[in-house]
Parts: C-alpha cells; structure tokens; sequence
C-alpha cells in the first residue's frame, strides 16, 4: 500500500534557504544541501525546493544546489519557481531533480505541461496551485507570482484542466491557510483529491500534528508538505510519523 | 580490483542519479554505451525512466538491442523502472513496438487502480516464502510507474507490490539477472543497501 508522504519544502533565496509567513517577512534558515541532509535523514519521503529568486541570472544557482544534493541525497525530490520552458526543465531534471513544479508559467502557457509531460512523462510535471477563497464566488481562484496576482481562474477547474493536460501531481497551496498554523484547508483540498485522479499535495496551515493527521483521514490526499514548521523545529519527521503510524495511515518508518 | 559495472547510456533520464548512487556507495561504475565496454564489464546496469517506445528507439540507434540481450542472460544484470520493462516482449505503452524479449511476457497498464500514475513508497514483499533476501526484507521502495510487467513464466515473479488493490510484479529474479520497477537510486538507504548487495554478489 503506497505510504502518506511527508515532504520537506525548502524555499530558496540567492542559494539560501528562507521561509515566510504569508510569503512575506523571510528570514533566512540555512544551507540547502545540509539542510536536505538533515530532513533525509530525518524520514522525509520527498524534497521539494521552491526557487523564489527574483532574477533571471541568479535562478542559475539552483542548478548548482540541485546537483549538490543529488551527489549526496538519494530521495526523491522536485524543484520549482520560475521555470517557464521545457529547456529549464531538462537542465534541472539532468542535474538530478526527479520532479519539476510550475505554477505562473502554467497558467500563462497550460502547453508547458502537455509539452513536458511529453517529454519527460507526467510523472516528472507537478501543477502547483495557490488557492484563495472568494466568499462572493463562494469558489477558490488560483493565484499567481507568489500568491501576488489573482488569475480569477476556479482552483478546481484549473486543477483538473491541469490533469488533463498532462500533469501528474497537484501540489496545493491554500493561501487562507498558509502560515496560520490552524491546520490544513480541508474543504478545498478534498475538492481537488475528488476532482483529479493524480496524487494530490496539500501545503499550508499545519502547525501541529493533529493538522497533519486531519488532512490525511478527511481529505485522502497522498502527501503533505510542511517547511517553517520543520524548519523552526516546532515538530519532527519522526513524530509526525510515529502519530501517523499510531492513526493508522500507511507511512514508511525509517531509522533515525 | 574492484569488480567493473557497465551503466547503460541510451538517454535515460534516471542516468546521473544512478550513477550518483552507485558511486556513493564506492562501486567502481561508468556510463557507456560503448559494446565492447559493457561486453567486457563484470556487471551491467540497465536505467530507465519515462517512455517504453522511445526507450526501445535510444536503444535501437545505439545499436545496443543484442548486446543488452546477450549480457542480461550471461552477466550479473540489474534492470530499473523501464529497465525491466524492456526487458519483455511488448507494451500496452507502444503497442506497435517490440521489446527486447528476453522474457516471455507484457508490460501492461493499471487496471483496477484509480491512481495512475503510481508515484510514492510502497512496500515490496517476497512472492513466495522460501525466496531469501536480495537486500531487502518487506522493504518500503520509492515507485513511479503507469505500467507493469506481466511475465508468461511466473517463477520469474520473485516480490510483489499492491497499489490500490491491483497486485503487480515488482522484482523479476532469473540466476544472475534481477530487476526492479522502483527505484533504488531514489529509495534512501533501502535503495543503497540493494545497490550494495548487487555489487556484493558480482
């Protein structure tokens, strides 16, 4: 039976690795291949690197951290931000990333995922989606350039074009949620579980173990993806793991 | 000396992490896709990630089909991911295109899973009691895969794996040949251990 996933989400700055709340205020956390280190060895199933450099030239760092941590890590792991091109794509891939997520550039050109889909399989293109709830819709639209611009596009809608057009994750990112450590936003994310047949990652909200165990039983996605909440320390893999194993979801145990 | 292991190089993606994996565990492995290379090596590794027929197509133009068949029977062999499934006769991928056929058998697509493709840590256990460890022992592997082998000759079947409810051949064992549809380059120190004991039984 295929395990619930936990993965470590890294947002990466000029090579550093920072995280936020409400993708503002960064604060710098550290090195991003001892940091990758530490959470493989801490039981993370998967990494995820999210590239927020601003510049075009400096995005050229990431290939650099992607092959340092391939020498060394051998788990799966996906990198993200600001790749718009199957170019891109093959540079990061043949550096020794095993998955690549878009989100922007998606919604700007949804032939990026057929494109890379053909490529490099479905399997490798995970659409990121930053949700947001509009109460006078009563929808959730998908928001891009760091949860900046509001593309009025249904979340939903978009999540299962995204699926038909090649895609074979969802990393999703409820923006209500994010950095409020009140838990998942379980309504939206169970709508996308039941609305796509790829695995689906919820991000955004956990703040304790209940909300990691919450959004597992009530929603059936397949991972969650944590960051600040790892990073700070305030939880571990491993007791993340141990609650999840005494819940009753399938997870893979490893020694620490 | 240590034992020499051929990498086969027809452009699968999985190429470099194999490698990378490979040589953090000190085994003395190099990418070719020169014959007289992979024929003169102790050990050959065949990747592969991605699609059946344009694998079958690399491995065509590399003019590699008889050399891979010729070593897969007389080398310690190690197949990954679509480096098992070419190693059948057909798949439900590319129908139109032949496999390398050193087993009777084909590769099909998910049937009762809902999920596709399957993508995560599942556990692999033994198909019969009596088989003994290959490195692993009701291990939990790292898998990304739509398609999975179905062998004529189920004694071939040496662990299996269940992704919702459908069952599938996850390890194919013959003598000296053994492969895998997950990923041990990608499976932590599982992963390793496995790689290990491959380059421990050459």
């Amino acid at each position: 039976m295929l395990t619930k996933r936990i993965i470590s989400c890294l947002d990466i700055k000029d090579g550093r690795v920072v995280k936020g709340t409400k993708f503002l205020n960064l604060k710098d956390a550290g090195d991003p291949v001892e940091l990758a280190k530490y959470y493989n060895k801490e039981g993370a199933d998967e990494l995820c690197f999210l590239d927020i450099t601003a510049s075009h030239e400096e995005r050229k760092t990431i290939i650099s951290i992607v092959e340092a941590v391939a020498n060394e890590i051998f788990i799966p792991f996906t990198v993200g931000g600001g790749i718009s091109s199957t170019k891109q794509m093959k540079d990061i891939l043949r550096a020794g990333a095993d998955k690549i997520t878009i989100n922007s550039s998606a919604i700007k050109n949804p032939e990026l995922i057929t494109e890379g889909a053909a490529k490099f399989g479905s399997q490798c293109i995970v659409l990121a989606i930053d949700a947001k709830y509009n109460g006078r819709k009563k929808t959730w639209e998908a928001y891009i350039k760091g949860g900046r611009e509001n593309t009025n596009l249904d979340a939903i809608e978009w999540a299962k074009k995204g699926v038909s057009l090649g895609a074979g994750e969802i990393l999703l990112t409820s923006m209500d949620s994010d950095g409020t450590k009140n838990g998942y936003d379980i309504e939206l994310t169970k709508q996308v579980v039941e609305s796509v047949n790829v695995p689906v990652i919820a991000s955004g909200g956990a703040g304790k173990i209940k909300h990691i165990i919450e959004v597992f039983h009530e929603t059936g996605c397949d991972a969650a993806l944590l960051a600040s909440l790892l990073h700070y320390k305030d939880l571990t893999i491993n007791q993340i793991k141990e609650k999840m194993e005494e819940e009753e979801l399938p997870v893979r145990l490893t020694e620490v | 000396m240590k034992k020499k292991i051929s990498l086969i190089d027809f452009g699968a993606g999985n190429l470099h992490s194999v490698y990378k994996a490979f040589n953090f565990i000190g085994a003395n492995i190099e990418i070719t896709r020169d014959l007289k290379v992979i024929e003169d090596s102790d050990a050959v590794v065949l990747p592969g990630v991605g699609a059946f027929g344009s694998a079958i197509k690399a491995i065509k133009k590399y003019n590699l089909v008889e050399t891979i068949k010729s070593v897969s029977t007389k080398k310690p062999f190690l197949g990954i991911c679509i480096g098992l499934q070419l190693l059948f006769e057909e798949s439900e991928e590319t129908p139109d295109v032949k496999g390398l056929g050193v087993f009777e058998g084909k590769v099909v697509k998910f049937k009762i899973a809902e999920k596709i493709p399957h993508i995560g840590w599942n556990n692999v256990s033994y198909f019969s009691p009596e088989r003994n460890g290959f490195g692993f022992d009701d291990e939990v592997f790292y898998f990304v895969h739509s398609y999975y082998v179905v062998p004529k000759e189920e004694k071939l079947i040496y662990a299996t794996t269940t992704h919702d409810n459908e069952i599938f051949a996850s390890v194919i064992k013959k003598e000296n040949l053994i492969a895998v549809q997950f990923h041990p380059e990608k499976s932590g120190d599982v992963g390793l251990d496995l790689l290990e004991t491959f380059v421990e039984e050459i």
